[in-house]
């Protein structure tokens, strides 16, 4: 029988970290009254993590299932191998570095049961060098600023999903952060609670300044990405538009000068005509795409139809 | 061995180890290559298939090898129409080797057939998925210059990225597929897609003949490593690759114009006739461009996602 709720953990050498946590997590779900699994995936570690994992008990509540991925793909992937092979109704996921604390899970379920789609962690007194602290609220900022929705903490791995709702969405390279944008546009409801957060006990920190780039990098993708499959239509006749415009611009000021225009101005003229065409096949290009894979880029369409605010029938 | 016992040998058991031989060209030795391999691995005391993919018309060949069949027994052609390259010869071989263990080795064999019985043990005692005969070529200390270009790109630690002699587990066997030239790079195809591997050096350097390094012009292995090198890194974020050149080139013409605007407004230097504007906004036009291409990868990327998963699971324990 399927439990009522997954909690998904990845793991990338975390062997000091594995028992700990299985404990505090069977602790803190041992008085709630429902069933439950834990998915530890082992993102391709080095260490004993794995071998850690194994001794863990299989049985009880929750039931542990282990995946081990065959070498290391990075924390989203290794999220969404564990989102993949979750069977529970309400799916948790959290960092395996015993930062996030299981005790705020009860907290978690209880928004869900609200109504709520997705609730989202914010470490409001974060135990981390100022060095990841402040990198991080600048790339919240602007993804709050970008998406349109304002989350203050992206970067927390303590989530609550609806199923349906977090196994719809795709989740590559480092998507992660912008799973709260993608859910709001799914016309899921978010909650966002203020979650404890403890200083690493054992190991290393796995995360960097480099991330500011690829955060704005992937901030360039993501909102192009959810403008254009909400309008697809509309990028198409914005570049034609734009064609129309420079094309006509260029022709009104090619007319009313009165003297002979410089060369440079008119090659000037001539690279906008031919980038404005250009921008225009790409359109329809893109267009193509959508029409080929409707069913995924649409499916935030197809998802804000759901009832999304019912409640759980538990 | 006769005819009889060698098809009823083939019919009482699936074998256990497959040996896979892409045929390029008309190969006259066939017959006596196949002899070699045999030989080479008899000690292993295995029951072997050997999958010929004879890649393209070579009649010659084609028929030796029918004739090897009726004889031998354990022996599968495959055959393209016409040639598809390396890579796909290798692919489909693959495809169709049943055994535990998949050997590849080439037509033209340069090193001793006893290696490779050698490579198949070293496979099974050491654990790993993919074990490549390193070839160490005559008067060469270290490693060739590609092998130092894919260290310095890929962090690859192989010596001899394009052994065409490897001895891999059936589950890589049915997972690889290959395009283009990739077969020149398999080991490190295979080890983005999670596999293990490691290199056995060939004992006595010397035997190791043409099939290194003077095969293709350096042009062609320059734009191998290129494609390979986006494939392998930048495949799932296409826009951390394009975005950073788009966004730079863009940059730098948006700099550029924007002085010589400047130029005209305040210093009052004549624009309409300075080719320097056409450079700086070629540049923006180009930047722009190639930050919509990769745009436009992304979206695809985006659209495919959840068919082409980013990870492999190695085993699941409930």
């Amino acid at each position: 029988m399927n439990p009522d709720l997954s909690i998904i953990v990845p793991l990338y050498n975390e062997e000091d970290n594995v028992r700990p946590l299985f404990e505090a997590i069977a602790e803190a779900l041992a008085p709630l009254p429902l069933t439950a699994e834990l998915l530890l995936v082992d993102d391709g570690s080095q260490d004993a993590t794995f071998a850690r994992a194994l001794e863990l008990p299989r049985d009880g509540n929750p039931k542990l299932r282990l995946i081990k991925l065959r070498r290391n793909y990075g924390q989203t992937a290794a999220m969404a191998a564990g989102i993949e092979h979750a069977r529970g109704r309400i799916l948790v996921t959290m960092d395996g570095d015993l930062q996030n604390d299981p005790r705020d899970i009860p907290r978690f379920l209880a928004e869900i049961d609200k109504g709520y789609d997705l609730v989202v962690g914010w470490r409001k007194a974060r135990k981390d060098h100022w060095s990841r602290v402040l990198p991080s609220k600048v790339a919240n900022r602007l993804i709050g600023w970008i998406t349109g929705v304002p989350i203050k903490d992206n970067g927390c791995s303590l989530k609550a999903y609806r199923a349906e709702l977090i196994k719809e969405i795709p989740l590559y390279a480092e998507m992660h952060r912008f799973i709260p944008a993608m859910a709001s546009l799914a016309g899921a409801r978010i909650a966002e609670i203020e979650v404890r957060h403890h200083p690493r006990r054992f190991g290393r920190s796995k995360y960097g300044f480099s991330r500011i780039y690829k955060v704005l990098v992937d901030l360039v993708v993501i909102a192009t990405i959810l403008d254009f499959t909400r309008r697809p239509m509309r990028w198409l006749l914005g570049t034609g538009g734009l064609t129309a415009v420079v094309g006509g611009a260029a022709a009104a000021l090619y007319s009313s000068t009165r003297a002979e225009p410089g060369v440079a101005f008119q090659g000037v003229v001539m690279l906008s005509g031919a980038l404005a065409t250009f921008l225009l096949f790409l359109a329809f290009l893109s267009y193509l795409l959508h029409s080929v894979r409707a069913s995924r880029l649409d499916l935030f369409r197809r998802l804000a139809a759901r009832p999304a605010g019912a409640s759980p029938s538990s | 061995m006769t005819a009889e016992l060698g098809i009823a040998q083939m019919a009482a058991a699936a074998a256990e180890l497959s040996v896979v031989v892409p045929v390029l060209r008309e190969q006259p030795g066939i017959g006596e290559l196949h002899a070699r391999l045999l030989h080479g691995l008899a000690p292993l005391g295995r029951r072997i298939e050997v999958i010929y993919v004879v890649d393209g018309p070579w009649r010659a060949t084609l028929d030796a090898l029918k004739a090897l069949r009726r004889r031998e027994g354990a022996i599968e052609i495959l055959t393209f129409a016409r040639p598809m390259g390396e890579a796909a010869a290798l692919t489909v071989g693959l495809r169709h080797a049943s055994g535990a263990i998949v050997l590849t080795a080439p037509a033209e064999l340069e090193v001793d057939p006893a290696e490779l019985a050698r490579l198949v043990r070293a496979l099974e005692t050491r654990g790993v998925d993919i074990l490549t005969l390193a070839r160490r070529p005559p008067g060469q200390a270290g490693r060739g210059k590609l092998e130092r270009l894919l260290g310095l790109l890929l962090e690859s630690r192989l010596e001899d990225v394009r052994s065409p002699i490897r001895a891999m587990r059936a589950r890589v066997a049915a997972e690889l597929v290959l395009y283009g030239n990739q077969h020149r790079f398999l080991p490190l195809i295979a080890q983005a897609q999670g596999f293990t591997v490691e290199e056995l050096p060939a004992p006595a350097p010397g035997r190791a003949g043409p099939g290194l390094g003077g095969a293709s012009s350096w042009p062609s292995l320059v734009l191998d490593v290129v494609t390979l090198y986006f494939l392998l890194k930048f495949l799932k974020k296409p826009f951390r690759f394009f975005g950073g050149f788009g966004f730079l080139i863009l940059g730098c013409g948006a700099l550029a114009t924007a002085w010589l605007v400047f130029e005209r407004l305040a210093l009052g230097v004549p624009l309409g006739d300075r080719p320097a504007l056409i450079l700086s906004t070629l540049m923006v036009v180009l930047g722009i461009q190639i930050v919509a291409v990769g745009l436009i990868g992304e979206l695809v990327t985006f659209a495919w996602a959840r068919e082409a998963k980013d990870y492999k699971v190695d085993r699941i324990v409930e």
